[in-house]
């Protein structure tokens, strides 16, 4: 579904990325890990169209996307929740949700949205209690659980999160990861970018390594998991 | 005494409704980028103006003819947005706003230009025999400015609030990166609240000039006046564009008819002044909450 080769992005003189390649699979959940700086952001926003990036191939359901703009890399599917959530404060949540499915116009994807939006309210009941309250009174594991939802009433196919565990109490962690966990189950597709490489590990089939803006490692999540390097560097365990 | 208190009155709240049209111009633009346009003001003067070529040279009929002048003035909207704002986009707000002065010196130059500096007037909407309303005698033109003020500011609340495009044009005003990252052309958004700015200037235009004279450069106090009624009502309110008009121009003119006309054009900068340091926010203004 994507596959990226080759990919470079400089903010000027700094190279963020070094020539990542990065492949994922329809139905598959690919967690990138990583320290803080290590270029994860980088590469979602180079994916989405939001940083330009100058060297290598972006191939998204099979179209090159490089050098899309990113309204139109949304339109083929790849949604991406920002790390931060990035929600519309003043606007209520049911206007949050709506905008998600901004691009589904005609009425026969109308309907399709609202059949997304019930699912998206089954998957967040809290939502469903604060439809008319502003966005910007929800906690932060309910802005989280917001800005995934509004990313779901799209015409998604790839969901790309960036860290929508940060900041949030272990408890609600647990249960966004769950959900991501279910979104597969229903079909989905999910690019996970995470800090907390443990549970990102637990949930994904496979995953990349990000350091200084190189993939230093990949493989099945469950072989990172086992590998005495990650474990060492990633996992706060002691070496041996 | 007391017809002339009503006299001043209702002449205020026409021009009040003037000034909240264009402080919804303002807050059309503050709505959809965070930047002040100070060429607002010169919108007005080009509605105005190609409305006076529209009858006298081109002898269009009357609606028509503020069809096209609406429709002229919101292309030189876009233009603006095109040609301005839009190659500078990732620059500070600061320097934005910077432009959209250069933007308005650049306008009034070619009215001056293409029109030259005499001064010019349009004819009333309905005629010119006053109305009585509570012993004010007013001009048919007034009511059509408050009421034209009244349906756009309608309008206006309705499309923010219930438009696909309303609503994303607050999702680029309150985050442009989260309005892309849900398919939003951020481009086209701002561009379009660029074409709606100028409509809404040259109606502006076309209604107050009938009952002023029309010259290259009035936009420049009339600009300011729009601006400070905006900011008195709270800066990019829809709602507080209208009553900060509105109470701008009542105070003028009760100013300027039971003190003294020298004041007229002061009041509304002392206004201005007086809120900024008292109260930023304006009257309905929430912060950082809600603006729309
Ligand atoms: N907009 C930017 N301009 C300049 N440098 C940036 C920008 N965004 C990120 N960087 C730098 O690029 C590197 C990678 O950052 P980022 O992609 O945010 O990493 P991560 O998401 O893995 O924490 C860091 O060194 C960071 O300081
Ligand atoms: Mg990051």
């Amino acid at each position: 579904m994507l596959s990226v080769k080759g990919l470079h992005v400089y903010y000027g003189g700094l190279h963020a990325l070094k020539g990542v390649d990065l492949e994922v699979k329809k139905g598959e959940i690919v967690a990138i890990i990583g320290r803080n700086g290590a270029g994860k952001t980088t590469l979602l926003n180079a994916l989405s169209g939001l940083v330009k990036a100058q060297k290598g191939t972006i191939t998204f359901t099979s179209r090159d996307i490089r050098g899309l703009k990113p309204h139109q890399i949304v339109e083929l599917g790849l949604y991406q929740v920002p790390e931060g959530r990035l929600i519309f404060a003043p606007l209520t949540v049911l206007e949050n949700l709506e905008l998600g499915s901004y691009l589904r116009n005609s009425p026969e994807e109308k309907r399709r949205a609202r059949e997304d939006l019930e699912y998206v309210l089954e998957l967040f009941p809290i939502l469903k209690e604060r439809l008319h309250q502003q966005a910007g009174t929800l906690s932060g594991g309910e802005q989280q659980m917001l800005a995934i939802g509004r990313a779901l009433v799209g015409k998604t196919r790839l969901l790309a999160l960036d860290e929508p565990s940060l900041g949030l109490a272990p408890m609600i962690v647990k249960e966004i990861f769950q959900i991501i966990l279910r979104l597969r189950e229903d079909g989905g597709t999910i690019l996970l970018v995470e800090q907390n490489a443990r549970a990102a590990l637990s949930i994904s089939d496979r995953a990349y390594v990000m350091e200084a803006g190189r993939v230093i490692m990949e493989g099945p999540s469950r072989e990172l998991l086992d590998r005495e390097e990650v474990q060492r560097a990633y996992l706060g365990k002691k070496g041996r | 005494m007391e017809n002339n208190l009503s006299q001043f009155f209702f002449s205020g709240i026409a021009t009040g409704a003037i000034y909240a049209l264009i402080a919804l111009g303002f807050c059309i633009i503050e709505n959809s980028t965070k930047i002040v346009n100070f060429a607002q003001g010169d919108f007005l003067t080009l509605g105005g103006m190609f409305m006076f070529t529209l009858l006298h040279a081109l002898h269009v009929p009357l609606i028509l003819a503020v069809l096209l002048a609406i429709g002229a003035t919101a292309l030189v909207g876009v233009a603006m947005e095109r040609f301005t704002i839009r190659p500078a986009r990732s620059k500070e707000t600061v320097i934005l706003v910077f432009i959209t002065i250069g933007a308005s010196i650049f306008i009034r130059g070619a009215i001056k230009i293409l029109w030259g500096k005499s001064p010019k007037s349009l004819p009333y909407f309905s005629g010119d025999n006053p109305v009585g309303i509570l012993g004010a005698r007013i001009l048919p033109q007034s009511l059509w400015i408050v009421a034209v003020t009244i349906l756009v500011f309608l309008i206006l609340n309705y499309f923010y609030r219930n438009t696909r495009y309303g609503k994303a044009m607050r999702a680029v005003a309150y985050d442009r990166r989260a309005a892309a990252l849900l398919g939003i052309n951020v481009e086209k958004m701002v561009m379009l609240s660029f074409a709606l700015a100028g409509g809404m200037g040259a109606i502006a235009g076309v209604l107050i000039i009938p009952i002023t004279t029309m010259t290259f450069d009035m936009g420049v106090v009339l600009g300011l006046k729009g601006f400070a009624a905006a900011v008195l009502g709270g800066y990019g309110n829809v709602m507080g564009a209208v009553v900060g008009g509105l109470l701008l121009g009542v105070m003028e003119s009760l100013g300027a008819g039971l003190v003294s006309s020298t004041f007229k054009d002061v009041i509304a900068f002392v206004i201005l002044l007086l809120v900024l340091f008292i109260r930023p926010r304006g009257i309905l203004g929430r912060g950082e909450g809600e603006r729309v």
